[in-house]
């Protein structure tokens, strides 16, 4: 099995702008744990295109992604001395981690903030879902990407922050249940369990649209 | 049993049908460009850093400040529960010696008056 650490170095390296990992993470880190801020802002320049990347996989809007951003890389700065390096455990993977712990602490948030309204679907979104369903290709792909953002932001709300969590990590990051317990800390059992009930969630939700 | 296989049928589909619906979803590649590449973001993440650092020095020095007035009050409480202990224990072995009559000595003057009772 392909390790996680090495497919978030592919991500990494498949970005168009990734500059040459020269000096390395270790190096960096080392810096910034003495207090060098230029080592700090090379690590941020090297990977706030993935921090961006996993952020956008769970949240839309801009400013929610720019705010995991930016409290990633802070948990991640005061976290620095706890750091253990090495190929095993690179500072993608660490990092990766980091974003995705901050991504689950504001689903959790959303869901306390929006748990007493859900959102009906509209029409638009209705025809959206009937085509999809008779499996038409779409007209335009970036209004489609919205009608169906929206629709998606409204069929995950009624998911528990963990079933989405997990659903989005399998549905859209395409991870294996091994790389999704390795990147929450859960148990390989914990995830399983997550991904079938949050089918199961979504399932109903779609059903109860149809 | 022909069902329990139409339901599978259907769960499938829901399944792709989620699945697509996520992916379609997804934010593009151009939009996550823009939004990384958003301007001042180290600029923004050093201010966020320093209030954060400001905030944790706060929590360390009320910390400290609790930890300087442990460190005076619990020798002092000690030294008084000592005090008051001992008093105690000084009070409790005095009290016999002070004049104070005991139990047997009660006793005996009580069984004296009657004895002198009895001989008049």
């Amino acid at each position: 099995m392909e390790h996680f650490a090495d497919k978030y170095d592919l991500v990494l390296s498949a970005l168009p702008s990734a500059p040459a990992l020269h000096p390395a993470d270790d190096e960096l880190i080392t810096a910034s744990c003495g207090g060098d801020q230029a080592a700090f802002a090379q690590l941020f320049e090297r990977y706030r295109r993935l921090v961006t990347r996993q952020a956008c996989r769970f949240f839309h809007r801009r400013e929610q992604v720019e705010e995991i951003i930016q409290e990633s890389f802070t948990d991640a700065y005061f976290a620095l001395g706890s750091y253990q390096g090495g190929r095993e455990r690179s500072f993608a993977a660490w990092l990766s981690r980091i974003t995705v712990r901050i991504c689950y602490d504001e689903l959790k948030r959303e869901r306390r903030r929006t748990a007493h309204f859900v959102n009906q679907v509209s029409e638009e979104e209705e025809a959206y879902l009937s085509a999809r369903i008779r499996d038409e290709s779409p007209a335009s792909r970036i209004e489609n990407a919205v009608v169906a953002r929206d629709l998606v932001g409204k069929l995950l709300a009624r998911l528990n922050p963990a079933d989405r969590l997990v659903l989005t990590l399998l549905n859209v990051e395409d991870l294996s249940v091994a790389e999704i317990a390795d990147l929450t800390g859960w148990s390989a059992s914990k995830v399983k369990m997550r991904a079938h009930r949050a089918r199961a969630a979504l399932r109903r939700a779609l059903n109860k649209l149809l | 049993m022909w069902l329990r296989k139409k339901q599978r049928v259907k769960d499938k589909e829901f399944d792709r049908l989620g699945r697509a619906l996520m992916r379609e979803a997804k934010v593009s590649e151009a939009e996550m460009e823009t939004i990384a590449s958003s301007p001042f973001p180290y600029t923004r993440l050093r201010a966020r850093i320093a209030a954060e650092q400001e905030r944790r020095a706060i929590v360390g020095e009320t910390w400290i400040g609790m930890l300087i007035v442990a460190r005076r009050a619990i020798p002092a409480m000690l030294v008084f529960a000592v005090a008051m202990i001992g008093l105690f224990l000084v009070t409790v072995h005095r009290a016999p010696q002070a004049g104070s009559l005991s139990h047997d000595e009660v006793l005996a003057s009580i069984l004296n008056w009657d004895e002198q009772g009895v001989t008049r």
